[in-house]
């Protein structure tokens, strides 16, 4: 405590520092005359009693001096002079430190930026009341098996649910808006241990079924949309068409259960997306809970565990109990993860596999500078050797070059701030890569110490070397500067640092190896992704999302009329060739439904996808009819139902027939219902979830006869589709004025945005891998043009002794490819190790795929020839005589 | 031993902490000067180096200074005991006393032998 006291003070020293030696001064001043005072009255003359008195005080100014490094802190000055002198070595040399600076600032940048995202993603607590007992069930359940759960459940101090995420129209006053709506247990928020912003929370008998319409909403809508009015509680407002009471707004940024959400619903088993006969067998609830205090989430497994056999065992043939099915599904036994890492959960991987790739480039980096500042130490050999000549020590001069590498490194980490400050922006507006809690990315303080230690290391890291081997040189045989032993130990000394700058150069090889074949891996993989035929025509395709009024359009009979319209209006537009209804587009969601053939009674009735579709749906999408008929405006709900299944259901259940042939005039159930829907065509199949993913079967139906609740609506265009999105805009508001759309899309974007997360990783590996060659290739370059330079004299020698241009050209060349070839020998098996971590990532290419190492080596031994060229030319064009005499 | 003693490490404050709570507010020269003499002059103190030890136990907080006017109407720096350095002092002069005590106890049987 003391200790810090006087520590502050003797830095607060360092600034006041003449008003200390002044106040010191006098204060001398009037010791030396009380002392001369004192000794004239014992009688010496006034010149002895000074005399003695400055004897016993030893001397003015080594007083002054001993006070001086009391006053202030003598290790700081010497550090001020240190930095104020590499300040000018660097002012002297401004290419080298504006390169330095920048390379330093593109390593530390990247890992500030990765850090930040990793701290706001992965690291830091979720903004709720003591969010380490926050868990969820690994899988989704029914309502029954949730009700069950909440009944005996012992070890959560709450229990609750939510369900799938839904749109809801908000009409009204003002433009129509598609609000994201949540159904949520009405005490979700006392599990989260939040407080509502304005109003209350949900009571107990608003969860219950059949209680009031009530809804609270997030602080943005409330700001976008009511001016941030506290008069809003209470206020009714319009959803889906049905009358709400606003009962409270939530806090900003309130991402649960996932990231955007404007309206929060409760009773979460009625999830409007699914009938409501379905619902209850269905598992749509995700339950979260929070644990009793001393709960170990060991413990409260085990009960999870024997509370789901209880409900396998008392619900046999359930979706989610029925074991031929759930192998179907693929389901995992169900635990409890803690809700921090459910959200992050297929994301925290890749980012930490980032991580690791900015912290090679930053590698890569320090290899580079600290290649670059041994060949300056060779260059200011002199400017050591005169230093140490006049008394500096071994230590002071590492110290000084360390200051110097240090400045140099937060230099560039201050510019490196500014760079990750740029990505993080970059990164929090690419939203489409659904980047959990990427809101919470911020270069913070925290981020910022992570900076500054990151650039003291890295000044450390790639100072280390030169300054020890700077500090070794021969100072009597550089000052002597001439004659056949001096020149020897230099030479040494030289060659030593040459040695030194060819071993960087291989690491850096290495490492940039490592990158670029990672990188290619997932390039090649993307290439493969799109190559693969998706089954219908993603160009020219306009797409966007729309949920009719169930005020308005209430009925079957009202839905079909409006879709019908719809189409009408919108084929009558100028360029759209047709446009269609259906439930879901491809690479998103879909419904799903256990489908049987009517004559069978199987045990193994697939899940397969439903989709309600108008039509001209086949025909819009370019979705090959290969039996049968599609179908056609006759199909309505007086007909007779119909439905069009794809090939691989058709191949399910009619393996004998080619091409299911005969599955046409054959009749199909669809999930509970007991009306058989005959088949009347087959069409070709489509990759619906993922491209990656093979097809599934799914049947169509014709929507006049199922009308969607709510509809994405599939238009192809002449010309770019997203051209026509206000003139498709106008077409529906000129039907019904208080129609909303969303989600206004071209099929590519879509079809985009299912591999985003693949995209991502490509690029930015991509990115890194393609800045680390060409920091490795800048570094090449610099050690054979500076080798050129050191061996002007021997190349002299051989070119006297007979060597042709040719001669010298391949020597220079070879020392190169040396260098590269060693460092691919290492890079090559350092990828064999290190992109196994890919491995989830690639897409019909193994992580040891021969064609890429070989590419990249032949690659990097190009690259590097090209490295080369210059420094062989000018070696090559090395006068014999000139280079003899010199020196 | 005729030669007179240097003062070592360390003690010079304890000495300055303890000739302050006997005198009272002393400036510099005054505080030297009773140094020497409460040692019967077997010190070797060199004033200059009372200056830094002086700055150092008023960066600690031991003990603060003001100017003022000495007995001769000289304009001088006057120092004086803070709460925190009478603490200090009582501490300091009972570990020394232990020291002394224990070193004592070690030379005391050599000296015999």
């Amino acid at each position: 405590m003391k200790t810090l006291r006087a520590f502050w003070i003797r830095l607060c020293g360092l600034l006041g520092r003449s008003r200390t030696e002044d106040d010191f001064q006098s204060e001398l001043e009037s010791h030396i005359a009380m002392d001369t005072e004192e000794g004239m009255r014992a009688g010496l003359s006034r010149e002895e009693a000074r005399r003695q008195a400055l004897i016993r005080l030893g001397g003015v100014e080594q007083a002054r001096q001993a006070y001086r490094e009391r006053a202030t802190l003598p290790w700081i000055e010497s550090l001020l002079r240190d930095v104020r002198y590499a300040l000018r070595q660097l002012r002297k040399s401004p290419g080298f430190a504006i390169t330095a600076i920048l390379t330093i600032s593109l390593g530390i940048g990247l890992n500030t930026a990765m850090f930040s995202v990793i701290r706001a993603v992965l690291l830091k607590s979720l903004d709720y009341n003591d969010p380490d007992r926050l868990v969820l069930p690994s899988s989704s359940i029914t309502p029954i098996h949730f009700e069950e759960m909440r009944a005996s459940a012992r070890s959560y101090e709450g229990l609750g649910a939510y369900s799938g995420k839904e749109d809801l129209a908000l009409s009204g006053d003002g433009q129509p808006e598609v609000l994201k709506g949540a159904r949520v247990s009405g005490n979700f928020l006392d599990i989260l241990g939040v407080k509502p912003l304005l109003g209350r929370s949900f009571l107990p008998s608003e969860d219950t079924p059949g209680g009031p319409a009530v809804a609270m909403i997030s602080a943005e809508l409330w700001q976008r949309r009511f001016n941030r009015n506290p008069s809003i509680i209470g206020r009714s407002v319009t959803l889906a068409g049905a009358a709400y009471t606003i009962i409270g707004v939530l806090p900003p940024k309130f991402h649960f259960p996932s990231t955007v959400m404007d309206v929060w619903l409760t009773r979460p088993s009625e999830w409007s997306v699914l009938n409501p006969q379905s619902r209850h067998i269905s598992p749509i609830l995700q339950v979260f809970g929070r644990l009793k205090r001393g709960v170990d989430i060991s413990q409260a497994n085990a009960e999870l565990a024997l509370i789901d056999r209880q409900y396998e065992a008392a619900h046999p043939g359930m979706l989610d109990t029925d074991k031929s099915i759930a192998r179907l599904w693929n389901r995992p036994p169900i635990h409890l993860v803690f809700l921090k890492n459910h959200l992050v959960s297929d994301i925290r991987s890749k980012l930490w596999l980032l991580f690791g790739a900015v912290g090679l480039v930053l590698f890569i980096v320090c290899a580079n500078i600290a290649s670059l500042l041994l060949a300056r130490a060779t260059a200011r050999s002199r400017e050591f050797a005169v230093r140490a000549a006049i008394g500096a020590g071994r230590w002071r001069i590492i110290g000084q070059l360390l200051t110097e590498s240090i400045l140099l490194s937060f230099m560039g980490g201050a510019f490196g701030i500014a760079i990750a400050a740029l990505a993080v922006k970059i990164v929090r507006r690419m939203t489409e890569l659904d980047i959990p809690r990427s809101g919470e990315i911020t270069i913070d303080s925290t981020v910022l110490l992570f900076a500054a230690v990151l650039s003291f290391l890295t000044g450390l890291l790639f100072g280390l070397t030169p300054a020890l081997s700077a500090s070794q040189s021969d100072l009597a045989g550089v000052l002597r500067g001439s004659g056949e032993g001096a020149n020897h130990s230099r030479q040494k000394s030289r060659f030593a640092r040459v040695n030194l700058r060819s071993m960087f150069v291989i690491g850096q090889v290495a490492l940039s190896t490592v990158l670029l074949i990672g990188a290619t891996l997932l390039i090649e993989s993307l290439a493969r992704v799109y190559r693969v035929d998706p089954g219908f025509k993603a160009s020219n395709l306009l797409t966007m999302s729309l949920t009719p009024s169930s005020t308005r359009y209430g009925t079957e009979q009202k839905r079909t009329a409006f879709y019908n319209t719809l189409i009408e209006h919108i084929d009558a537009i100028p360029g759209v060739t047709s446009a269609a209804i259906t439930t879901a587009l491809p690479m998103t969601p879909y419904p799903m439904a256990q489908v049987q053939v009517a004559s069978r009674s199987e045990d193994k009735r697939p899940l397969a996808m439903v989709l309600n579709i108008t039509p001209q749906y086949f025909q819009t999408m370019k979705i090959p009819l290969k039996r049968g008929r599609g179908f056609n405006a006759q199909d309505d709900a007086r007909a007779i139902p119909v439905a069009v299944i794809n090939e691989s259901l058709a191949r399910h259940f009619w393996p004998q027939s080619t091409g299911g042939a005969q599955a046409i005039g054959q009749h199909i159930l669809i999930g509970s219902h007991t009306t058989p829907i005959e088949v009347v065509g087959i069409v070709a199949d489509t990759r619906e979830y993922k491209l990656t993913e093979g097809p599934s079967p799914g049947v169509y139906l014709s929507s006049m006869q199922h009308p969607p609740k709510s509809a994405m609506l599939v238009i192809r265009t002449e010309g770019h589709p997203l051209s026509f999105g206000n003139t498709v805009r106008n077409a529906i508001s000129g039907l019904d004025h208080d129609q909303p759309i969303a989600e206004v899309a071209s099929m590519n974007t879509v079809v985009d945005a299912s591999e985003g997360q693949l995209r991502m990783m490509m690029t930015l590996l991509g990115a890194f891998a393609v800045a680390a060659t060409i920091i490795t290739v800048v570094g090449l370059y610099g050690v054979i043009a500076y080798s050129v330079v050191q061996r002007t004299k021997e190349i002299g020698i051989r070119m006297a002794l007979g060597a042709q241009h040719g001669n010298i050209r391949a020597f220079i060349f070879g020392h190169g490819l040396r260098l590269v070839l060693g460092g691919l020998l290492l890079g090559i098996s350092g990828a064999l190790a290190l992109t196994r971590v890919l491995q989830g990532l690639l897409f019909q290419i193994s992580a040891s795929d021969p064609t890429t190492y070989i590419g990249i080596a032949f690659l990097f031994v190009t690259v590097s020839f090209a490295a080369c060229y210059f420094p062989a030319r000018r070696a090559a064009s090395i006068d014999p005589m000139r280079a003899l005499r010199a020196e | 031993m005729g030669e007179k003693a240097d003062v070592w490490q360390g003690t010079l404050a304890l000495m300055a902490l303890k000739t302050l709570e006997t005198l009272g507010p002393q400036h510099g020269y005054g505080l030297a000067r009773r140094i020497e003499q409460t040692s019967g002059d077997l010190l070797q103190l060199n004033y200059g180096t009372l200056y830094p030890a002086l700055l150092k136990l008023e960066q600690e907080g031991y003990i603060r200074s003001r100017w003022g006017t000495s007995e001769n109407n000289r304009r001088a720096k006057f120092y004086e005991l803070t709460k925190a350095g009478q603490r200090r002092l009582k501490k300091a002069a009972a570990e020394w006393e232990q020291t002394t005590e224990i070193v004592a106890r070690f030379l005391a049987p050599a000296e015999e032998a």
